[in-house]
């Protein structure tokens, strides 16, 4: 169940860009995230996890979206981000 | 419309584990407001800071340190109360035990007269480098050390955890099948060192040896396997060679 631990692992990085002054928003939609095929993690128990583990965050409900590589990284690319809690500019 | 990434999207599933290149939205009044935020961090690069700043305190003081892997019950504490046994008085050591509950493994070690510090993981199912630098700071262990991390009982998580260490040695015993280093590949790739264990216990088992070891190299073929017993002693000089020549190879 280490896929709790990376869950967890995101989740920092989302909520330290969120709240970075260059990257800040009030939440996040989607997470893009590379995924080695040797790095010791089951997809779908990392989706699992990260639904739970995101409960209550500025990620509560985001979808995290999972490519997978060559070799063993697990790195968060980037974020669709949204700046207001709706969802929705003016 | 796909409201991820703008396609078209009547024809694929939106489950989105693939990639297909992200595009701005764009023109949707609803996702006007999304925008790209770039990261590119890795996820576990709190892990890694941490056991690379671990890495750097064993260095400096010359300790080299193993992270001790198996599953439950494949005797590595006894194996490792008994290496303990065979270093003392020449060699100074301590322990790191890491497990969910007790501190049944540290009260071993210490009745061998070394220091041994418990991490218990709580609902953690593997050691963490941050955790195993803490612990670290309480041990006082003299220059040209051996630290010894007895990791959770676990043949899938601690492998994708890196504390620092020199080295993983992975601890299979006879009393389990011979197929696990097919069955949990990734720990036999992280490790560089196998100790076969509980040998004295062939004679009464169906175990076949040569089939564990070419399923280990199988998948590492760069490891380097002993075959132990605590019970009989086998194995355990070449095993302690094999930990003070690693240590000479640390940098000086």
């Amino acid at each position: 169940m280490h896929e709790l631990a990376l869950a967890d692992g995101i989740l920092q990085i989302v909520e330290t860009a969120a709240v970075n002054p260059k990257t800040g928003f009030k939440r996040v939609k989607t997470v893009f995230i590379e995924l080695g095929e040797s790095a010791c993690v089951e997809p779908d128990a990392l989706l699992f996890c990260f639904d739970e583990m995101t409960r209550g965050s500025v990620a509560e409900g985001a979808r995290l979206a999972i490519t997978r590589t060559a070799g063993s990284a697990m790195r968060v690319k980037e974020l669709e981000v949204v700046d207001n809690v709706d969802g929705e500019n003016n | 419309m796909c409201t991820v990434c703008g396609c078209s999207g009547e024809t694929h599933s939106h489950a989105h584990d693939h990639s297909h290149g992200y595009r701005k939205p764009s023109g949707s009044k609803n996702l006007a407001a999304s925008r790209l935020v770039q990261v590119e961090q890795d996820i576990l690069g709190k892990n890694n800071a941490y056991a690379a700043d671990n890495r750097q305190r064993f260095a400096a003081q010359g300790v080299l340190a193993l992270n001790l892997v198996s599953s439950p019950g494949s005797g590595k504490t006894t194996l490792l109360v008994r290496t303990l046994d065979a270093l003392k008085g020449e060699h100074p050591a301590a322990v790191i035990e890491g497990d969910q509950q007790t501190s049944n493994d540290a009260e071993r070690i210490r009745a061998t007269g070394v220091q041994a510090i418990q991490i218990n993981t709580g609902k953690g199912c593997h050691l963490d480098a941050h955790r195993v630098g803490h612990a670290f700071e309480e041990i006082s262990l003299p220059d040209g050390g051996f630290l010894f991390i007895e990791n959770v009982g676990n043949l899938v998580c601690p492998a994708a955890f890196d504390l620092g260490e020199a080295h993983k040695v992975v601890i299979l015993s006879v009393t389990e099948g011979e197929d696990k280093p097919l069955k949990y590949p990734d720990m036999f790739r992280a490790a560089d060192l196998m100790l076969l264990n509980k040998c004295d216990l062939l004679p009464y088992l169906t175990f076949d040896v040569d089939k564990a070891i070419e399923y280990a190299l199988q998948i590492n073929p760069k490891l380097t396997i002993i075959r132990t017993s605590s019970t009989t002693g086998e194995g355990l000089n070449e095993w302690l060679e094999w930990l003070k020549t690693e240590r000479t190879k640390l940098p000086a």
